[in-house]
């Protein structure tokens, strides 16, 4: 599934290593480069180091909430394109237009969103970056 | 005696007059060529009418110490005895006053004609004469009588003149005091304003209320610029209640204090007033209500002297003022029920917004936690399908398709909650437009026809358009609830109508079914959440137990209600109930 000689790389932000590690593995095997970070701090350390060409955002974070990832990594002018499609079962209408106004490009309700289907928003969202 | 005096006396003409036509009758009758009419009170001796051969009246309205008297033998004989006394010139002594000496030197003769008014002589006829004739006792007598009337009269109108003179003073006090009564002033200012207006009404130079503070009496309001000028309030200690007099009488007996120099020293005065400073004299009376004692009313240092009508004034203005602070009290003590019943409430309304927030976030956490389990068990469920997982067993992929129903089921279940807890957390504004409701019923048992079981029909009755202002979502959510739980509840072959009409008021949607019914235990419990039938339950009939919770709060939101009738085993019929709304201008149609 690999497309051309570079890998869309994905981060995906997710504080349930399970539910993490499921939808890693249905990333990688649609194929894509996926790395996982668990809270919200390890993100930005990962997001730093390299960006990626999108991010799966968990709003219910320990520490540091989604939305105020969101917020630094919009703030900081290296990271401020970063595409982020937010990955939540929060489904409160007050936070689905806080993560749009804070500049989400797609909000998903986990438990409505099969695993395949992350695969086909990561290709639309994805913003491919050569190394 | 003379016809016109008679007249006069029995008719109740004036009695100055009366008074000046008896001394010239009675120098007329006896000769005399002058004659005084002079009255007596306790401390006054006055001349009240006088007549003189070839003259005119003189000496009228002269008034001389009582003690004058011991001067006059004579006249003080003739008041002492009460007899008619004769004798020489009144002016032989040496200490004769200068303005009268002239009249009485000229004197050789004098005859004193008491007159007494009950047990006491009320005033005196003096007649002489300035020839050798000296009077004869029995000449005079005639004169006792006649005069005795004359005197009754002008005692009489003197004491007319005096209750005129306090009616008035009462009115006036009257006047002034039911002006305050009737102005809306604070208590501090009312109090202090009915002060002043006694202490006028009084002559007095200073008025307080001294109210009743625990075991002090407190002065409302300083009593003069002095006392204004001074730090901290005026104060005294209560008397005991068993103690005799002094304020102890007028606190607990209603007793007036009256204290006067001349009657009552002014060391009298309770030592407390002493500490207040230049008190001379003093009238104190109640100040209470039915009740018991507010405190008193104290006015001091009266211009004249306190006579009895002061206390009635003051009595008056306590009385009134105990009335008004009454209504005070009262106005007080209900703007403090109010406050303090506005302060439960507002605390009942925050306890109940509090634990209706704590149910809300308890029930959204919860529907949240449940969803992290589902996700990942449907998530691996459907990679298991997909075959992202790769190629499962033939018995295992049997069961998959099970287990992602089952999930499906139990997802749905969790939505339901969160919609439960949603519509608790917001509360529906005026997202509202006209709407017709017979419109959303067809809309909605269209789709429910074809979503859920093709075969049925549902007879719809409407009578034309029937208009409610509302949140159309929320309409069409009851309504599909309502049809929806009709189709589940009822068997496939029996019928369903859904019924929209209007009662006065009122826009209806009957949805009627014939399913398994619902007994009255079970109605009692029907709008709450997560309670099923039981009969449902047996039935092995999916639901969440939500749906009529959600329906009810939304049409008692909108203004409506749904009520639900029903015999077990006969069927049911819901209605929806909600306000009517006369039907939109043209071209404005809120559909």
């Amino acid at each position: 599934m690999t497309e051309g000689t570079s890998t869309t790389r994905l981060l995906l932000v997710d504080d349930d290593a399970a539910l993490a590690e499921m939808y890693a593995l249905q990333l990688t095997a649609s194929g894509f480069d996926v790395t996982t970070a668990h809270s919200g701090a390890e993100a930005l350390r990962l997001v730093n180091d390299s960006l990626p060409d999108l991010i799966y955002l968990d709003l219910g974070l320990p520490g540091m909430g989604g939305l105020e990832v969101l917020e630094r990594l919009r703030k900081t002018p290296d990271t401020a394109d970063v595409p982020v499609v937010i990955l939540t079962n929060y489904s409160e209408p007050d936070m689905m237009e806080r993560g749009k106004r804070l500049g989400a490009q797609d909000y998903l309700i986990k438990v409505d969103t099969p695993p395949a289907l992350l695969a086909a928003a990561a290709r639309k969202w994805a913003q491919h970056t050569e190394d | 005696m003379d016809d016109t005096l008679a007249l006069d006396l029995v008719s109740g003409g004036n009695p100055y007059q009366i008074m000046s036509r008896l001394v010239t009758m009675a120098a007329a009758n006896t000769g005399a060529d002058r004659c005084t009419l002079t009255s007596l009170d306790q401390n006054v001796f006055r001349v009240e009418a006088s007549y003189q051969r070839g003259g005119p009246p003189d000496f009228v309205g002269h008034e001389y110490p009582i003690d004058w008297l011991a001067r006059q033998p004579l006249i003080q004989q003739a008041v002492t005895s009460g007899a008619i006394v004769v004798g020489g010139s009144l002016g032989e002594r040496s200490d004769i006053e200068p303005d009268l000496a002239p009249a009485l030197l000229e004197v050789k003769h004098t005859g004193i004609v008491p007159l007494p008014v009950g047990n006491a002589v009320g005033a005196v006829l003096i007649l002489s004469r300035k020839g050798d004739r000296p009077f004869a006792v029995r000449d005079l007598e005639g004169l006792q009588q006649v005069g005795m009337l004359a005197v009754l009269a002008l005692r009489n109108a003197r004491l007319v003149e005096a209750v005129q003179s306090a009616q008035q003073r009462g009115l006036e006090a009257l006047t002034l005091m039911s002006r305050h009564i009737a102005s809306s002033m604070e208590p501090a200012a009312f109090f202090e304003k009915m002060s002043e207006t006694v202490a006028g009404l009084v002559d007095a130079e200073r008025a307080a209320f001294w109210q009743l503070i625990g075991d002090e009496l407190v002065a409302l309001h300083p009593w003069d610029d002095d006392a204004r000028g001074k730090a901290g309030t005026m104060r005294m200690p209560v008397p005991h209640p068993a103690s005799v007099g002094g304020f102890a009488g007028v606190l607990y007996a209603g007793k007036a204090l009256m204290v006067r120099p001349e009657t009552v020293p002014t060391d009298a005065l309770p030592e407390p007033v002493h500490a207040l400073g230049n008190v001379r004299d003093l009238l104190a009376v109640p100040w209470r209500t039915a009740a018991g004692p507010l405190g008193i009313l104290m006015a001091c240092n009266s211009r004249t002297t306190f006579i009895d009508q002061d206390e009635w004034i003051m009595r008056l203005a306590a009385r009134a003022s105990a009335l008004v602070w009454q209504g005070y009290d009262a106005e007080h003590r209900a703007e403090m029920l109010k406050a303090a019943e506005i302060e439960r409430l507002a605390a009942h309304a925050q306890r109940m917004a509090d634990l209706d927030q704590q149910k809300s976030e308890f029930l959204q956490l919860a529907s949240h936690e449940l969803r992290a389990p589902i996700t990942l068990v449907s998530g691996y469920l459907s990679m298991l399908e997909d075959g992202s997982l790769g190629q499962l067993p033939e018995t295992a992929s049997k069961v998959v398709p099970l287990m992602a129903t089952r999930m499906r089921q139990m997802s749905h279940l969790v939505e339901r909650m969160l919609a439960a807890s949603r519509l608790e957390i917001r509360r529906r504004d005026a997202g509202t437009i006209d709407v017709r409701i017979d419109d959303v019923t067809r809309a909605v048992v269209a789709s429910l026809t074809i979503d859920e079981d093709p075969r049925r029909t549902i007879a719809v009755e409407t009578t034309g358009p029937v208009y409610v202002r509302a949140d159309p979502d929320s309409v069409e959510t009851i309504l599909t609830n309502l049809v929806s739980n009709a189709l589940k509840y009822s068997p496939e072959m029996t019928d369903i109508a859904v019924v929209v009409r209007e009662e006065p008021g009122w826009a209806m949607v009957d949805v009627i079914d014939h399913g398994i019914g619902i007994s009255e235990q079970e109605s009692a419990r029907l709008f709450q959440p997560f309670r099923r039938l039981d009969s449902a339950l047996s039935a092995g009939i999916e639901g969440t137990g939500l749906g009529l919770y959600l329906s009810r709060n939304l049409a008692l939101e909108l203004g409506g209600d749904i009520e639900a009738r029903s015999a077990s085993g006969e069927g049911s019929t819901f209605t929806l109930r909600l306000p009517a709304h006369p039907a939109p201008p043209a071209g404005q149609s809120g559909d």
